[in-house]
């Protein structure tokens, strides 16, 4: 009753605060502006300051961003499989349908220390707080860019940004003008198609509709060689609508809506009886609609006004597991203002509502695999956060301090301060260093589950929350420091260097968790006895040898140790260290060959994975690429080509140990 | 207890955001995007097309506050001096045959020497604002320097392209590439 109050209280802020906003306006410019000639022109002195979005080189973070033409020219054919450019992000296809994607260690199916965004819509899964990857997914040519942030970034960014944020940017819609096709076929792709058609309304506001349908092939087992069942197609519809109100006022309206099938063979611990462990074969479908409106307008002292609200609804159900419904509802604000000419402060209020359902199957000896508690939740999060750059030095050296205070439905009250310091010695270089906190909000899982984890003959072993609730957040204390510089104009060098405290992480000690299930052997009940301590770095470098040759480079470095309290008898936590890789090394050449034709070749290792007996592997992808006409481009892409099938990571629940193999496509693309 | 702060909080947050907001003088001033998209508009009274002779189509690749400034006022303006004009957005992949003009806004910077490259022989003007636009074959740079917007000139690439520039704009340019 009391919450609901305050959650009232909190909208009726936020609704005051937005309504009270004077409408301020500055937009008609350039009559005056015009009239001017060529040599006045070159004297009128700039007496306002606007607010760009931070240049990449200059902030003060572990920051990469992948741009559309990235994503192009490495083959990708999803975003999953185009973050493995991304220096220091670790990503491992588990099989056809599922990846496990983290930065900075602690990886997983469900890596539960990372925020994924997609135009400012979190799109991780409060259940386990990890990402189904394969159901985010765009036209590839519709992303403008893919803006990714190693370390922790709560204060700005909030809940689950531990590990990293990576923030999915799609192009606006007058920048998608005009119709786009694309078909794609191979071994593995069974059939892509992408068409996309935008347009304007009238002079202020553009559209575009788009649809597209995948279809793939599946994966292999790994313990017989034969195929893994779990070949999967989805179609997705949506839409994006911007407005230019003026020069300084923007909306944006957009949607998705997805439907897909994925077939799986669960590997079921006690589905018939304990001490058997069935293979079942079945199938997961998915469904998810979202719609999101944004508006931001931007005022002539350079402060900016930024609302956003949105709703998103998801549906998966697995067979012989768990029929999920999840609906999100989120309202954002954020305002940024230059105070005086040295100090820049961003501040702003969230609220977001989640309603779940979800309904475990029950095996017919009345077991549950999943057994979820309460089947139904209703839970809010509701978040603050105020930071301030001050210009030390102006234009040399920055000081920002800033915090997130957030309340959620489960670890209460929650503070994520960050300070960071960047030295901006000469135009081409920047030295930061930054000491943050974060943490990772308990899940809907750690909050009221309990799993089979092993079925053996006198019973099974479950891994279960603690239902009285004192089960506590994940913390990290991150230090944090990189440089960047351009020595040349065909060279640049990006560096960052971590180390990292965890405390409270999740551990599973012998007790009782008061579920009090039938035939149960022991449980491992969920507890917050676990630390660690992980330190690495990621260089990156950036050489243009000639005009039409560019080489991408980088090498990341990770050594986890973790470790759990004294009296703790959890044997999984020690694991944790071999289940990340401690090497990665990218390597990738882009040459235009002709105004006409690109060969684009990467190759990427990956370190082997001891806790799972995964050796290291070396990937190579090949890419042709040929525009046989100004408004048209066909391209050949070899993926995976060395070493053909092998393992990338093991899958955390229900289905079976996965090989990934070659993958040979073709594409052909028109726009017009 | 939390139940009373939130409030509070958002009492206090509340009061600093009317404090900013009524900071906020209404001042007659121009940021640089506004001056660059002056500048940009301003050139075409001095460059000569071979075939239209004057500007018709601009296009804008990449996403930032010159190029909007730019759309949005010739989008204004029909009626005025720019009611000829048309504003295209375009991406690596479009076809560019229809511009007279391309301004590269900020986030082009990795695609815009390829589209550069396709646009070898064109009479099509290129002007930026990105770092050494001129020294990587672009045709006109617009950089900020103290406080002021200075033009940046490759003639060079513009009398390969067959256009034609008036010595006035040579005149109050900053730097010259012959």
């Amino acid at each position: 009753m009391t919450k609901y109050k305050y959650n009232k209280a909190f909208l009726y802020c936020v609704c005051i605060i937005f309504l009270s906003h004077p409408a301020l306006s500055a937009d008609s410019i350039n009559d005056d502006l015009m009239n001017l000639s060529l040599e006045e022109l070159n004297t009128i002195e700039v007496t306002s300051v606007s607010r760009k979005p931070e240049s990449l080189f200059r902030a003060a973070a572990a920051v990469s961003v992948l741009t559309s033409e990235d994503i192009k020219r490495s083959g990708a054919t999803n975003i999953a499989e185009a973050l493995r450019l991304v220096p220091g992000i670790n990503v491992a296809r588990i099989d056809s349908n599922k990846w496990a994607i983290t930065a900075r260690g602690f990886n997983r199916q469900f890596s539960n220390k990372l925020l994924v965004q997609i135009d400012g819509r979190s799109v991780y899964t409060p259940l386990f707080s990890g990402v189904y990857w394969d159901v985010q997914d765009l036209i590839l040519e519709d992303i403008d860019r893919v803006e990714v942030i190693r370390g922790p970034g709560a204060t700005m960014w909030g809940a689950n940004a531990v590990n990293g944020i990576i923030n999915i940017i799609t192009k606006s819609a007058q920048e998608t003008q005009g119709t786009y096709l694309s078909a794609i076929y191979g071994n593995f792709e069974k059939g892509t198609f992408e068409a996309r058609h935008g347009g304007y309304i009238d002079d202020q506001t553009a559209y575009r509709v788009y649809g597209k349908r995948i279809a793939r092939d599946e994966s292999k087992v790994v313990a017989t060689g034969n195929g893994n069942n779990d070949n999967w197609h989805q179609e997705r519809l949506g839409f994006r609508v911007d407005r230019d109100f003026s020069l300084n006022e923007k909306a944006r309206i957009q949607g998705d809506f997805y439907s897909g099938n994925e077939q799986q063979t669960y590997f079921l611990p006690g589905a018939f009886a304990p001490a058997v462990t069935s293979e079942v074969d079945g199938d997961e479908t998915v469904l998810g609609a979202n719609i999101l409106a944004n508006w931001s307008k931007t005022y002539s002292d350079g402060s900016e006004n930024r609302f956003q609200a949105y709703l998103d609804y998801i549906q998966r159900d697995i067979s012989n597991v768990l029929d999920q419904r999840r609906f999100t509802f989120d309202l954002d604000f954020q305002r940024t203002a230059n105070l005086n000419e040295r100090n820049n402060m961003v501040w702003g209020l969230g609220y977001r509502i989640f309603r779940d359902h979800l309904d475990e199957n029950t095996f017919p000896l009345q077991q549950q695999y999943l057994d979820y508690e309460p089947e139904k939740s209703n839970n809010n999060l509701i978040s603050a956060f105020i930071q301030n750059e001050f210009a030390v030095i102006p234009d040399k050296l920055f000081f920002t301090l800033g915090s997130k205070f957030s309340h959620n439905y489960f670890s209460d009250f929650e503070i994520q301060p960050n300070a960071r310091l960047s030295w901006h010695a000469t135009d081409t270089q920047t030295l930061w260093a930054a000491v943050s906190r974060a943490i990772r909000i308990p899940t809907r899982g750690e909050r009221g589950l309990s799993s089979i984890a092993l079925s053996t003959p006198g019973g099974f072993v479950r891994q279960s929350a603690n239902t009285q609730r004192n089960y506590d957040s994940e913390k990290l204390m991150a230090y944090e420091m990189g440089y960047r510089t351009q020595p040349a104009k065909w060279a640049s060098i990006d560096a960052s260097a971590f180390y990292n405290e965890y405390r409270d992480l999740r551990t599973f000690e012998t007790g009782v968790s008061g579920f009090n299930l039938p035939n149960t052997l022991f449980e491992l009940v969920a507890s917050n006895s676990g630390f660690a301590e992980t330190y690495g770095a990621e260089i990156s470098a950036t050489v243009s040898p000639t005009k039409n040759w560019k080489i991408i480079t980088s090498y990341s470095f990770l050594e986890m140790e973790t470790h759990s309290k004294k009296g703790s008898d959890d044997f999984l936590i020690a694991a944790k260290e071999g289940q990340s890789p401690e090497q990665q090394i990218t390597i990738s050449s882009r040459y235009n060959v002709s105004e006409d034709l690109e060969i684009d070749t990467t190759v990427y290792y990956v370190d082997e994975l001891p806790a799972y007996n995964i050796e290291d592997y070396t990937r190579l992808d090949l890419r042709l690429g040929w525009r046989l006409t100004p408004n048209s481009e066909i391209s050949l892409v070899g993926q995976n080509l060395l070493n053909g099938y092998h393992q990338e990571n093991r899958p955390s629940l229900y289905s079976r140990q996965a090989e990934i193999g070659r993958s040979v496509y073709g594409k052909i693309a028109f726009n017009f | 207890m939390l139940y009373k702060t939130i409030p509070i909080f958002c009492y206090i947050v509340l009061l600093c955001f009317v404090c900013i907001s009524s900071a906020q003088a209404e001042q007659l001033s121009y940021t640089d995007a506004q001056i660059k998209a002056a500048f940009i508009l301003k050139l075409r009274d001095f460059v000569n097309w071979p075939v239209s002779k004057s500007l018709k189509t601009v296009c804008i690749v990449g996403d930032g506050l010159v190029g909007n400034s730019l759309a949005f006022t010739i989008r204004q303006n029909r009626n005025v001096q720019l009611k000829e004009i048309r504003v295209v957005r375009k991406t690596l992949t479009s076809s560019f045959s229809e511009c007279h003009l391309v301004y590269f806004d900020e986030t082009s910077e990795s695609i815009f020497p390829q589209i550069l490259f396709s646009l070898k022989n064109q009479p099509i003007l290129t002007i930026s604002d990105l770092d050494g636009f001129i020294d990587r074959e672009g045709m006109i740079g617009l950089n900020k320097e103290n406080r002021r917007i200075v033009i940046e000139i490759n003639h060079l690439q513009i009398k390969k392209n067959n256009l034609d520039i008036s010595s006035k704009v040579l005149g109050v340019s900053k730097r010259v590439l012959e």
